[in-house]
């Protein structure tokens, strides 16, 4: 701030304005920067930003987003619950499948003064987003969903190539350009896709930056494809696990669980070790890492395990065993690479509501389909009905029953104002010219 | 701070600061009252207040209302310091708290003014570095702002609607949630 007295405009200039002239003419648009970031809510934001075209580019540049998303933390509205985006109906007897969009549980206690926002989350529909066969829900972060082209969110034989980014509340959309899939061995599977956020990084245009980060995997290790929406898209190479020279077969691999900027899968390493770790990926880094697991939790609970989604920091599971639903923290307090620690375990026959729990089960094991923020997903193999428990209350809440078939991530969806999103051109696809002549 | 020697008194004396308002009026403060804006204690630091401060943004009208704040606030500032060994005694807690309010009370009543002078005092909150009072000033806009439409907002502050008609149909488009 020194020094600012020699750039001063002459006195005319505080001059008092006439009556009827904009009272915020003088302001400089950091003053109004910093009015706008004490307004509450997004709403109240979002309607500020429709005053003029001012207010509107103040209120929509990425640097001032991010310290709006900073002093007003995302409010959770509720969760994305895919039913792996299809279901198969019996058209005069032929089976024919069917898109389905997902379905919005709305958080308790529901959030004030975002009723609107809420019920476009309801609304939300698989129709609003560019016309490919089919979309399944992938991740998500402050705002914004991350879909694949699969037809199940846990078919992992192909690789999904067209990538979507949307916001539900705005109803903005952008296609990625297809992923370059023939660049990784034809044997590779498909363990997920991951959203990151990378407007911190730089100058972006007054646009949403982001990466896709889809995770593949072969025998010699997992192997990124990374979409940045600033520079296409980048192959990388396999990635070192721990030093592992062969990775287990796709079988021993569990589900991907997102949480505080990473990526985890439940390995049950059989073969070589007789032991289950979590193998980590770090979004920002692309680094891969392991967290040992202890050797009772692969016999207590088979698998029947959850890494919570959330942004909190903390790395916690919850595990199913019979119906005791237990809770671990992997507490680093002493050592970088942490202990596990126990916390009460909840029967669930305790909790209100139990009873409809168990009359579906019809005998069938009870498994956790996902877990975040503090809320877990059961469901019943062979049954349609997904029961969403809330682990402060204990109370078991069926979800609104929208179509047969569950199964598929639970996105905790927190409302965040985004900046404009950026235009991709299809055409400016990372291509490999050896490929294409070859 | 009565029982200081004859020799702080006039350390105290000597430490006024005149600021001269950009209609040319002089206004002699305390140092402390002064220095709670940024820009003017970097000028005093810097050595260069002698012969007055020129403030050619604020007007007289404006530099008055700021100097009352800062006075008021400087109090405030001198109490917590003043006392700050004495946390733990209740009294002091409870006198603290009476003080806090009557702050409170200040601070409400100041922004009983009119549109203008609240942008002027943004305007000079601004310029001055004055953290306290662009707070202040800034959060009554924003809540005079947050239950408003977008029209309401206009003309509330006279600002001229320069949207084009594709700007406000996208903007309706994609903002639609945020009127129900």
């Amino acid at each position: 701030m020194r020094g600012k007295m020699t750039a001063l405009p002459p006195p005319a200039a505080a001059a008092a304005p006439a009556a009827g002239s904009d009272n915020t003419a003088g302001l400089s648009d950091r003053s109004l920067a910093a009015i706008l970031l004490r307004l509450p809510s997004p709403a109240t934001l979002a309607r500020a930003a429709a005053v003029s075209r001012r207010w509107r580019r103040v209120a929509s540049s990425p640097a001032f987003l991010r310290l709006f998303r900073r002093i007003h933390p995302p409010p959770l509205l509720g969760f994305f619950v895919c039913n792996d985006g299809f279901t198969v109906k019996r058209v005069n007897g032929v089976l024919v499948g069917e898109v389905l969009s997902p379905t919005f549980f709305i958080s308790s206690p529901a959030p004030r003064g975002l009723t609107g926002a809420v019920s476009r989350c309801v609304n939300f529909s698989l129709e609003s987003l560019p016309n490919i066969e089919h979309w399944a829900l992938a991740d998500t972060r402050d705002g914004i969903l991350l879909l694949c082209d699969s037809f199940s969110a846990h078919d992992r034989l192909r690789i999904p190539n067209r990538f979507v980014v949307c916001d539900p509340v705005t109803g903005r959309s952008v296609l990625v350009p297809d992923a370059p899939i023939y660049e990784v061995d034809e044997e590779s599977a498909y363990l997920g896709a991951a959203l990151l956020l990378t407007d911190g990084d730089g100058d972006s245009g007054g646009r949403l930056s982001f990466e896709v980060i889809v995770v593949t995997y072969f025998m010699w290790g997992p192997r990124l494809l990374v979409f940045s929406s600033r520079s296409g898209w980048t192959v990388h190479p396999y990635a070192d696990v721990g030093g592992r020279f062969v990775m287990p077969m796709l079988g021993s691999v569990g589900y991907d669980m997102h949480a505080n900027g990473c990526v985890y899968w439940v390995i049950d390493d059989e073969e070589h070790e007789a032991s289950e770790y979590l193998m980590v990926l770090d979004k920002r880094t692309k680094a891969f890492s392991t967290i040992k697991l202890l050797s009772g939790m692969r016999t207590r609970y088979q698998g029947n395990m959850r890494v919570m989604r959330t942004d909190s920091g903390e790395l916690r599971l919850v595990a199913l065993a019979g119906m005791v639903l237990d809770s671990w923290r992997l507490d680093r307090s002493r050592s970088s690479r942490g202990r596990w620690v126990r916390e009460v375990g909840r029967g669930l026959a305790c909790a209100d509501g139990a009873m409809a729990l168990f009359a579906e089960s019809d005998g069938c094991k009870t498994v956790i389909m996902d877990a975040g923020e503090g809320v877990v997903f059961f469901k019943h193999f062979g049954s349609a009905w997904v029961f969403v428990l809330d682990l402060d209350a204990m109370v078991l809440t069926p979800l609104r029953h929208r179509e047969k078939y569950y199964f598929g991530p639970a996105l905790p969806y927190r409302m965040a104002l985004q900046p404009p999103f950026p235009v991709l051109d299809s055409s400016s696809a990372n291509i490999n010219l050896d490929d294409e002549l070859g | 701070m009565a029982s200081a020697g004859s020799g702080d008194e006039k350390a105290a004396a000597a430490a006024m600061i005149t600021l001269i308002s950009s209609d040319n009026e002089k206004f002699e403060v305390t140092e402390a009252t002064a220095t709670l804006s940024q820009t003017i204690r970097h000028m005093i630091e810097d050595g260069c207040t002698d012969g007055g401060v020129p403030l050619p943004n604020v007007t007289s009208k404006i530099l008055a209302r700021v100097i009352e704040y800062c006075k008021k606030h400087a109090t405030a500032a001198a109490g917590e310091e003043g006392s700050s060994s004495s946390f733990s005694d209740a009294a002091f807690l409870e006198v603290d708290r009476a003080f806090l309010e009557e702050l409170e009370e200040f601070d409400d009543a100041f922004l009983e003014v009119d549109r203008a002078t609240l942008f002027d005092l943004i305007l000079a909150a601004n310029y001055l570095d004055i953290k306290g009072l662009l707070n202040l000033t800034c959060q009554k806009v924003a809540d005079s702002v947050k239950g408003k439409t977008p029209e309401q907002i206009r003309e509330m502050y006279n600002i001229v609607n320069d949207l084009t008609p594709e700007e406000e149909a996208e903007i309706r488009r994609e903002t639609q949630w945020a009127f129900e």
